[in-house]
């Protein structure tokens, strides 16, 4: 199996610093796999997030803030929508700061943009995560055979167990 | 049409960025995420269009 970046690629040695690679991988789109010297996953996973969220702003979507509803399910609602939006990290604080994403409900796309913002913030933290992974120098051709093995197993098992449950009937 | 493309590009990056994520291996990356784009595009254009046939 081929490392895209396996020669320029580096590691940190503690996870205190992977933990340092996943905050700055959250606060800057890209950053982290910068760090780690990962260009191209970088550079394709920036430009992807960029360009949800510019959309998101541009079909007038809204961004949540962390501020209390008239009810408690509508907290709740802005609470999650928040989590997931702070998920852009630089993004999110230029927007707020500058009232960008406000959005007008009476636009037709308002809700597209909505999906938008959101899903740039959890593409943001998705890649945050695969930054601490690949910090850490975590093996994912390992982990994915592991997988299928466990798998593999777990369904043999069932079948054994199948089968002499029905062993079972046919001698009572 | 814009609500279509949308749907597009959507799927086009949750493809990417799922693929993008799981591995490091380029050939696997696009391999993924051509399917998951695939699975995404057709599985959303055939609810919508269930949705626009049994809407009253």
């Amino acid at each position: 199996m081929k490392d895209w970046e396996a020669a320029s690629a580096r590691v940190v040695s503690n996870k205190a610093a992977a933990a340092g690679v996943f905050l700055l991988a959250i606060l800057v789109p890209g950053a982290g796999h910068l760090y780690l010297r990962r260009r191209k996953k970088a550079l394709l996973l920036a430009s992807i997030i960029i360009v949800t969220f510019v959309l998101g702003v541009h079909l007038q979507g809204k961004l949540f803030t962390f501020e209390k509803g008239q009810s408690g399910s509508e907290t709740l609602i802005n609470s999650i929508g928040s989590l997931a939006g702070l998920g852009s990290g630089i993004l999110y604080f230029i927007a707020v700061g500058f009232g960008l994403a406000k959005g007008q409900i009476d636009q037709p796309t308002f809700e597209i943009g909505i999906t938008f913002l959101l899903s740039a913030g959890l593409f943001n933290i998705l890649a945050a995560v695969d930054a601490y992974r690949c910090s850490i120098g975590y093996d994912y051709d390992a982990a994915e055979a592991a997988r299928l093995q466990a798998q593999k197993e777990k369904k043999a098992k069932k079948r054994a167990r199948r089968e002499s449950s029905r062993r079972d009937k046919e001698h009572k | 049409m814009t609500h279509f493309l949308c749907l597009i590009y959507l799927s086009f990056a949750i493809s990417t960025v799922v693929a993008t994520t799981a591995t490091n291996d380029p050939a696997k990356i696009l391999k993924r995420a051509a399917k998951y784009f695939g699975l995404m595009t057709v599985g959303s254009i055939a609810v919508g269009w269930l949705m626009f046939l049994l809407s009253p």
